[in-house]
């Protein structure tokens, strides 16, 4: 073993400046701010005076702009957001959310049959543990890079990118302090077309998994009753799509899931307005086939004020 | 436990520490513990099926050196059929009895259906199981002396760097290393260490990535259109070497840090001018076993044309199945036999232009460009799960051939790609990277030219090779495909 010495040096010696560079970009990375850090800082907050809560994923987060709601609001929606982080969520806040009177769930074409841990994005789970201080709802492997490192949750290109601006970045630059993140059209029209609604819709369609439905509904079932202490409304919404999105869709799913709310809403005596094929939103609403844009989220925020909260 | 994860970071270090450690008699229980620990990171269960053909190919081996006549060849016979049987009912059971239900209630209209089981695939079964093989077959043929200790021949079904996809060994190369003193060797450890960051790169850099391409495309076809399903093809040919030749570049860099040394099993393999010559730089380890324990014995080219090509055909469609219970793959092994058939066919006539036009250059580079092609067409059956993908994405391939003129095709590539703009550019980059190194690689020595430069530019590419596989990378636990057979 005596002649593995001079190797021993030299693989030291040679590790030494990568692992200089590497705690240096790890320490660098905490303190970069995101989508998540910055909602739970918002609601953190404005939960005390807001009157609205809206919940849901990236249709929501996108499409539901509180500024145009009469009382006053604040949108907890992230990406691909499930049914048991908006459960999570609204436990965390409920005891700090003394005035509140609406909670907004929003219902996409998948949210009954998604949860994160076993999707295409799991990853996500460790974003609400680290940030929302969440814990998530199955067993994550202590095998996973990205519960230690934050190269390896960011992943290692974007923090090169980070490093090239000397870690002065801002992930979620256009967050409003109500939590919504507007989406404005450049060259996005591209997005809108049947393919790319075939696409989306099939990448739904991989994350559907009929064996998540049963938690799903009870985590449903839970945020109604917990609002149901505080005497807070409970609105059930289904957003607006663009046609080249719902028209690729399963039919029955879509139906099921229509007719699924509608007896949750009468059952739990609860309001359920389902906007998802709304003639009232045009192509010049979406940034793609299943978000709405700038203007459709005006436009969708005004309908929510005028129909629901009045 | 896979070579890319952070579990075989902290285990091969560790491994190799008490590796140099320990004393040399205590050598061969490390391992084989770390083996079993290794084999374990799967489904921990299967680790008895191991030792079941262990124990049977240990006791047959011991048996079939001390015997002569019949008692030798049934000795043979019951370590075969136990190895062969494993495989059988894990592999192809279902398989089997899935195509017997079809055909009982398709065709013979009856209701007679068999259960199927609902097992695993033990992980690598196909691999170990082989080399288990030619181990009884060697010492039957007395070529290899029975192994007497027992911790040792599990050691030589089990060493962990070649336990779930190979290389396959031969007894007669391996097992003696088991039993020389290895000696910390500094020029050793640091090529073992380069080849696995070669092997990593290729892995994680080139052929997971080329995945996030090939994966969406193969699986919903139709949601693409020709161009780009002529692409994930192609990207699917460099995939699928990237990921295997990463993981034997792996595994022998490992082995080699410790003082073993494993088979080459690739040798770039897509700079072939012939299917036979692909088939001499293509998982070497695999078709040197089917060559010399079923093309051989079943009389190779030494007989009459059509059992000469029968044999052919009965060798690869037989190694279509060792790939996976699948009629694809089937149809796979059985058109490289029909390409090597044609091949031995038109050969003399190719030969004979080639000596009248006397363009060596242009013509190697044709050859090798058509035998990529053809290649490539044969992956599709290898990747697509069934024939309506395979033949959806062959007619696809057809059509965008014919539409490579199109001014809107590189547009329409961009937009239907199931990656963005960067990613996809970025994969052609690494596949042309790839090929230059190799292409390059036939001139010189690249390593030998590496080692001659002074320790600055030494250093210098083995970080940049570091932070391409951090920052390129994909890491997302995708398994290596062959770990599947």
């Amino acid at each position: 073993m005596s002649n593995a010495i001079p190797f021993i040096k030299r693989l030291i010696l040679f590790l030494l400046p990568l692992t200089i560079i590497l705690l240096y970009t790890e320490v660098q990375l905490r303190k970069i701010p995101n989508s998540y850090s910055k909602k739970k800082l918002n609601l953190e907050k404005q939960i005390g005076n807001a009157e609205v809560l809206v919940l849901g994923s990236s249709q929501a987060l996108h499409g539901i702009d509180p500024t145009y709601f009469s009382l006053k609001g604040i949108n907890a929606a992230n990406i691909s957001q499930s049914l048991y982080y908006d459960k999570e969520i609204l436990k965390r806040e409920i005891d700090k959310a003394k005035n509140l009177k609406y909670l907004i769930i929003t219902v996409s074409y998948f949210t009954y049959f998604y949860e994160i841990h076993n999707s295409l994005e799991s990853w996500r789970d460790l974003y609400y543990q680290k940030f929302w201080k969440l814990i998530p709802n199955a067993e994550t492997t202590i095998w996973d890079a990205k519960n230690y490192s934050y190269i390896a949750l960011y992943t290692p290109l974007k923090t090169a990118k980070y490093a090239t601006s000397n870690f002065n970045v801002d992930l979620a630059p256009t967050l409003k302090t109500n939590g919504y993140i507007p989406l404005i059209n450049k060259k996005s029209i591209k997005f809108i077309s049947d393919q790319e609604g075939k696409k989306r819709v099939s990448l739904h369609n991989s994350i559907i998994k009929i064996e998540n439905f049963k938690h799903t509904i009870a985590y449903l079932n839970e945020i109604i009753e917990i609002a149901k202490t505080k005497n807070i409304k409970v609105v059930i919404v289904t957003p607006p799509v663009y046609k080249t999105y719902y028209e690729n869709c399963n039919e029955k799913l879509v139906m099921a899931n229509d007719h699924l709310t509608q007896s949750i809403s009468n059952y739990d005596n609860i309001k359920y307005f389902n906007y998802l094929k709304d003639k009232r939103f045009d192509k010049n609403d979406f940034y793609d086939n299943d978000h709405l844009n700038l203007q459709g989220a005006k436009k969708f925020s005004s309908i929510i004020n005028t129909e629901i909260l009045k | 436990m896979l070579f890319n994860s952070l579990q075989f970071l902290l285990f091969f270090p560790i491994v190799t520490i008490l590796y140099f450690i320990l004393r040399h008699q205590y050598r061969w229980f490390l391992l084989l513990m770390a083996s079993c620990l290794f084999y374990c990171a799967f489904i921990p269960k299967y680790l008895l099926i191991l030792l079941f053909t262990i124990v049977i190919d240990y006791f047959a081996g011991i048996i079939i050196e001390n015997s002569i006549g019949k008692k030798r060849k049934a000795w043979l016979i019951i370590s075969l059929i136990a190895n062969i049987g494993i495989l059988a009912i894990f592999k192809y059971y279902n398989f089997l009895i899935e195509n017997f239900n079809l055909l009982s209630t398709n065709i013979l209209e009856s209701n007679t259906t068999l259960p199927l089981l609902n097992i695993i695939l033990p992980i690598g079964l196909s691999f170990h199981t082989f080399q288990a093989m030619s181990y009884t077959i060697e010492v039957y043929r007395g070529n290899q002396k029975a192994e007497k200790h027992f911790g040792i021949y599990a050691l030589y079904v089990m060493f962990y760097p070649q336990l779930v996809a190979g290389p396959i060994e031969r007894p007669q190369h391996i097992l003696h290393q088991f039993y020389e003193k290895h000696e910390f060797n500094y020029a050793k450890a640091t090529a073992g260490l380069r080849l696995i960051l070669w092997g990593l790169f290729k892995k994680c850099v080139i052929a997971d990535r080329l995945a996030n391409f090939t994966d969406p495309v193969f699986n919903f076809p139709n949601n693409y259109d020709d161009a780009t399903i002529t692409i994930a093809a192609i990207f699917f040919s460099f995939q699928i070497f990237c990921d295997f030749s990463g993981y034997s570049d792996i595994a022998l860099g490992t082995a080699k840090v410790m003082g073993f040394d494993l088979m080459k099993n690739f040798d770039r393999p897509y700079s072939a001018k012939s299917i036979g010559e692909f088939w001499s730089r293509w998982h070497i380890s695999l078709s040197t076993w089917f060559r010399d324990y079923l093309y051989i014995p079943l009389g190779g080219n030494r007989t009459t044309i059509p059992r000469y090509y029968m044999n052919i055909m009965i060798v690869f469609m037989i190694s279509g199945l060792w790939h996976g219970a699948n009629w694809t793959f089937i149809v796979w092994g059985g058109l490289h036999g029909l390409f090597l058939i044609i091949e031995s066919l038109v050969k003399p006539g190719v030969n004979s232009i080639e000596k009248k036009i006397n363009l060596t250059k242009l013509t190697d580079t044709l050859k090798t460009v058509f035998i990529f092609c053809i290649v490539t067409i044969a992956w599709i059956f290898f990747r697509a799960s069934n024939f309506n993908i395979a033949f959806h994405m062959l007619k696809a391939i057809g059509n965008g051939i014919l539409n490579l003129g199109n001014t809107n095709t590189i547009h329409n590539v961009f937009q239907s790609s199931p990656v963005i703009k960067e990613e996809l550019l970025l994969s052609f980059f690494l596949i042309i990277l790839l090929e230059l190194i190799h292409a390059v690689s036939f001139r010189i020595n690249i390593e030998a030219f590496l080692l001659k430069q002074n320790i600055i530019v030494r250093w210098g590419v083995y970080y940049i090779g570091i932070t391409c596989i951090i920052l390129l990378g994909v890491f997302e636990h995708r398994q290596f495909i062959y770990f599947q057979f």
